[in-house]
């Protein structure tokens, strides 16, 4: 097996374009188990987490959006100034392994491993993030939204490196919620992100672990935008369990070793009314939760 | 003998602390020899079926591969402790997925995993058991249908599927049961667990002549020897049993596993050879699994909440074969009996075969399941009885003088003071949201007596050894050792090196189980350190010119009583004695034997009936349940352990806040699914959830000192495996509180719990 270390950018691309099968090796967190448990087989890796490029990430004031580049880690989406931008990526990002591995394990590996479970993707998926892609041929962006098309499968094609997304800076709340087994370094059995955009009054719910990609919930975004004040910050208690039932129809969870389809949807319900709460403290003290 | 306790907590340093955290102490997988070879197995490719075609050409023709062993090369040996119903190859018939039906040596681990896999296995499919209580059906297929030709110890009373049955009866429970009061009957099913040590099993071995030299990561070397001896047709003096640092055990690594195919592929190949298991063969190969468990009771209660009678029966999920499960079903007859004071009982207990993984000791073995069962009964029948219950318990349990469930009367004992120590550590009765809630559970467990031996000696410089046959398995124990030498011998803990974990060097031990290394291997220590006493006594009254009992030894000195200037080292009688008569003791004393039982009978009675030294313990769990998702969390445990005279603080401390964190992965996380085959669905970390420093909740501790007559040394009892007993149960009677009834399944998960809370659970 053949292991090559690239430093740049144009490097990590020439070497991929050499070797079209190569395996791109990043923080390595899902590639090593793999290799290790010999469920991947692979004779040449490109290793791309010095890749300065990748290393980086840019906020641009003019269209208020933030570049990360793949090789960010969780550690330090967790911590400022990025989580200042995405508060549910750092929430996100705070729930993924232990410290070890989110040392490690970068945004891009999250996004090119494609896990129904990864914890950063239905952030991405919320913010309606935009992969970008690069080869020697050229680059090219891909919506998050079309990125993956099923479990563990994208569009990314031989030769082509995920060199980081793109997602928009928002103003209103932002969370990350997931139900796991035990409290730290645990697999979601469901995850949902909520993210509101109070100036442009969209309510955006995102749903991990309950189908073969992150889904989006467009029913309940439509009935929580039409029950909120994005003014006032404030919604029609009665939407809620709405809300939430809409969001549990939309997932498509199904029975496996972790999990039943019936818990993972509860869940999902449960997830998403506490979010839409936090997102719309109620009116008065002691109203409903 | 009277000893002051010195403040321990300040002078306890383990001797094997540095090596371990810095990374320099050396695990069997750390090992390495010249000439080396890998080795791999080959399992079971189905759960249950005949072996029609066996061919191993494919992997012997492979280059790189040196040796490959089947049944065929091999002593054609039965063997088991309870019951002979296991070969080290499977001869015919593979009854469980981690069976061991081929093993080669090739000079990489690659090679001989790849030669492993081209061995050609073809099988006639054999039908599968796989649910517990099914197999216990008269026309259940059998999973041995050679079980009576079996060899099996005299007490082991089976039936086809059944490998061991045992019961307790005192007095006439149907009759006490028709007349009582109150009648209430439970149910609850346990799902099988994993001891899952941090370190995977690691054999190595190589052959001098006809002697063998096996390092295994093993909790047992002496029962790891006897069975290579057993298998191999070997004399013990030919067999040597070396234990590295070992990476935790919690009863995982008990029992002889895998030492005698690394030694006949060593043989075969001449060379040596190493094995070092996967994490998922540790979850699958061992037979350490612990055990599913059914259980159903019925209690009868007087009025005011008196317990009149009781009967049980308990199924446990034996697995494929016998290993050291032979005694599971008396174990916990006894605690589904628990220490309550119960005249009329009748329970019985039946260990079963399937085609699982066979089950074995895993850190207290029956007893947290048993408890767990028990104790969410106790809180029911509570309820029914009008009382709290705490006070339920206060007025049933046993306690110094009382006759126990199977005719054994007390001596002085604490568990109602560790009832009242822990729930008032807890807060028991104050007022919680309606969403968290404190509960309660009492365990007890035997402290186990059997031989064991060790050597103390003073060399002429004045430094000492301890040599001994115990095995660390990371309690801290055999550290404890060094404490109790020195103050025999007035001398410091660190003045004395220990070697260990030498089966060739060493006398006998039982072993890192059953908690009792202190308890036994203690005894044989102060046996010793007391005959180099007696020794450095006679020399010092010689040089001193007074009577050697006049000698008092204290801080290295030897000096006359009421007399300190007429004094002398004992480094300087240990000059002496390197020209003359040594320095040598050697220690096994006398185990305490069994108590007595009155007024029971007992069927299958291995010896489980009569608990030696009894521990006694009482758990209090504050937990908060999201009512939402189902989702527990534990905010603290209060535990109160009478396990006798603490000798090392420290070390016990540990063992209790371990016991309680693996309690809590058995309540909420940890459980083996099985496919429809019989196979594990979860054998991975990923999968398998053991509780983390991050879940880790407050855990305060109390220790009931009662020294105990007829125990270990200065009246300390065992103590490793109790806090492992009553935690689940403890936390199970916190979540009933909140949920309004008892989640019928372990590990209460998210998932059972929120089925539980809807009513979905299946239970009226």
């Amino acid at each position: 097996m053949s292991v090559t270390v690239a430093h740049t950018l144009d490097e990590a691309l020439e070497l991929l374009a050499a070797t079209p099968s190569a395996t791109v090796l990043a923080g390595g967190t899902d590639l090593m188990v793999e290799l290790n448990m010999g469920h991947r087989r692979t004779d040449a890796v490109v290793c791309v987490n010095r890749v300065g490029e990748l290393r980086s990430w840019r906020h641009d004031p003019g269209t208020d959006t933030l570049r990360i580049g793949a090789a960010i880690t969780y550690a330090e989406l967790m911590d400022a100034p990025l989580a200042g931008f995405s508060p549910a990526l750092a929430q996100a990002a705070r729930t993924v392994g232990s410290p070890q591995i989110r040392n490690a394990a970068t945004i891009g590996g999250n996004v090119g491993t494609a896990s129904p479970a990864g914890d950063g993707l239905p952030v991405l998926r919320a913010l309606d993030a935009v992969v970008h892609l690069a080869s020697t041929a050229g680059t090219r962006d891909v919506p998050f939204a079309e990125f993956a098309t099923g479990p563990k499968r994208t569009v990314v094609q031989p030769g082509e490196l995920i060199t980081g997304v793109t997602i928009p800076v928002l103003n209103g709340f932002q969370g990350y919620s997931k139900v796991g087994v035990r409290n730290a370094m645990v697999i979601a059995t469901a995850s949902a992100c909520l993210a509101v955009d109070t100036n442009g009054h969209t309510v955006r719910l995102a749903l991990g672990s309950v189908g073969p990609v992150i889904l989006r919930a467009p029913e309940a975004e439509t009935i929580a935008v039409q029950a909120a004040d994005f003014e006032a910050g404030t919604i029609d208690p009665e939407a809620i369990p709405a809300f939430a039932a809409a969001a549990a129809a939309a997932a498509r969870p199904i029975d496996d070793h972790r999990s039943t389809a019936a818990y993972r949807r509860r869940a999902i319900e449960v997830l998403s009314r506490r979010l839409l709460t936090r997102a719309f403290p109620a009116p008065t003290p002691g109203a409903s939760s | 003998m009277t000893v002051t306790e010195p403040a321990p907590t300040s002078r306890f340093v383990r001797a094997d602390g540095p090596d371990k955290v810095t990374g320099s102490g050396r695990y069997a997988a750390d090992l390495t020899l010249t000439g080396v070879l890998q080795a791999a197995f080959r399992y079971a490719d189905v759960t249950h079926g005949r072996i029609t075609r066996l061919d191993v050409e494919p992997a012997r023709s492979m280059p790189g591969v040196l040796a490959v062993l089947t049944a065929a090369d091999v002593p054609d040996v039965r063997y088991g402790p309870f019951v002979a119903d296991r070969t080290l190859f499977a001869r015919d018939v593979v009854r469980f997925e981690g069976e061991i039906v081929a093993a080669v040596a090739a000079t990489s681990a690659e090679i001989a995993r790849r030669a492993a896999a081209a061995i050609v296995v073809e099988y006639e499919p054999l039908p599968i058991v796989n649910d517990v209580e099914a197999a216990l059906a008269p026309d259940a297929p059998l999973v041995h249908a050679d079980w009576a030709s079996y060899g099996a110890a005299d007490p082991i009373v089976r039936d086809r599927n059944d490998a061991s049955y045992a019961s307790i009866t005192k007095g006439d429970a149907d009759a006490a049961m028709a007349d009582a009061d109150i009648v209430l009957s439970s149910r609850y099913v346990a799902d099988a667990s994993h001891a899952a040590p941090i370190e995977p099993r690691a054999v190595l071995a190589q052959w001098e002549g006809d002697k063998v030299t096996i390092w295994s990561s093993t909790q047992v070397p002496f029962d790891a020897r006897a069975g290579v001896c057993e298998t191999l047709g070997l004399p013990a003096n030919r067999v040597r049993i070396i234990v590295p640092h070992l990476g935790g055990g919690f009863g995982g690594k008990c029992g002889f596993h895998v030492e005698a195919h690394v030694a006949a592929l060593a043989r075969a190949a001449r060379r040596p050879v190493r094995l070092v298991f996967t994490r998922r063969e540790e979850f699958v190969v061992p037979d350490r699994r612990r055990e599913g468990m059914v259980v159903e009771l019925t209690t009868g209660l007087r009025g005011d909440g008196t317990i009149v009678a009781r009967t049980g029966r308990v199924i446990i999920d034996n697995g494929a074969y016998t290993a050291d499960s032979g005694f599971f079903s008396q174990l916990a007859a006894m605690h589904v009996a628990g220490p309550y004071r119960i005249p009329h009982l009748h329970v019985e207990a039946h260990l079963v075969y399937t085609n699982h993984q066979p089950s074995g000791s895993v850190r207290a073995p029956t007893a947290p399941q048993a408890c767990w069962a028990l104790e969410s009964h106790t809180d029911e029948l509570a309820a029914a009885a009008g009382l709290d219950p705490v006070e339920f318990r206060r007025r049933n349990v046993v306690d110094t003088g009382s006759e126990g469930p199977s005719g054994q009367t007390y001596d002085e004992i604490g568990l109602r003071r560790c009832v009242d120590a822990a729930t008032a550590a807890a807060g028991y009765g104050r007022d919680l949201p309606d969403d968290e809630a404190i509960g309660v559970a009492v365990g007890w467990w035997p402290s186990f007596t059997a031989a064991s031996g060790a050597f103390v000696k003073i060399d002429g410089d004045g430094s000492a050894q301890i040599v001994t046959g115990a095995q660390e398995c990371g309690t801290g124990a055999v550290m404890t050792l060094r404490q109790l030498a020195a103050d025999e011998l007035g001398m410091s803990p660190d003045d004395f090196q220990l070697v260990y974990q030498d089966t060739s060097v060493a006398p006998y031990d039982m072993g890192a189980t059953g908690s009792q290394t202190l308890f036994n291997n203690g005894r044989a220590v102060v046996h010793a350190a007391g005959q180099v006493a007696e020794q450095l006594k006679r020399l010092a009254a010689d040089h001193l010119e007074a009577a050697p009992d006049d000698i008092v030894l204290a801080d290295g000195q030897a000096s006359v009583a009421g007399t300190p200037s007429r004094t002398v080292s004992i480094a300087e009688l240990a000059g002496i004695a390197a020209g003359g008569e040594l320095l040598i003791g050697h220690g096994s004393g006398a185990p305490p034997s069994a108590p007595a039982l009155v007024g029971s009978s007992c069927v299958g009675d291995v010896g489980m009936a009569a608990f030696v030294a009894p521990q006694f313990s009482c758990h209090a769990v504050h937990v908060k349940v999201d009512r939402d998702t189902g989702v527990v969390r534990v905010l603290g445990v209060s535990a109160a352990h009478d396990s006798g005279t603490i000798i090392n603080q420290i070390g016990a401390r540990g063992q209790v806040e371990g016991g309680v964190m693996m309690g809590i992965g058995q309540a909420l996380t940890e459980g083996t699914r099985y496919d429809d085959a019989g196979r594990q669905r979860n054998p991975a970390m990923l999968e398998y959830k053991l509780q983390t420093c991050a879940d880790a909740p407050p855990i305060h501790i109390d220790f009931v000192e009662i020294p105990t007559p007829d125990a270990g040394p200065r009246g300390a009892k065992g103590l490793a495996e109790a806090p492992n007993v009553p935690t689940a149960a403890a936390i199970a009677n916190a979540v009933a509180q909140v949920v309004g009834r008892p989640v019928r399944q372990l590990p209460m998960t998210a998932e059972r719990v929120w089925n539980t809370l809807t009513g979905e659970d299946g239970v009226s």
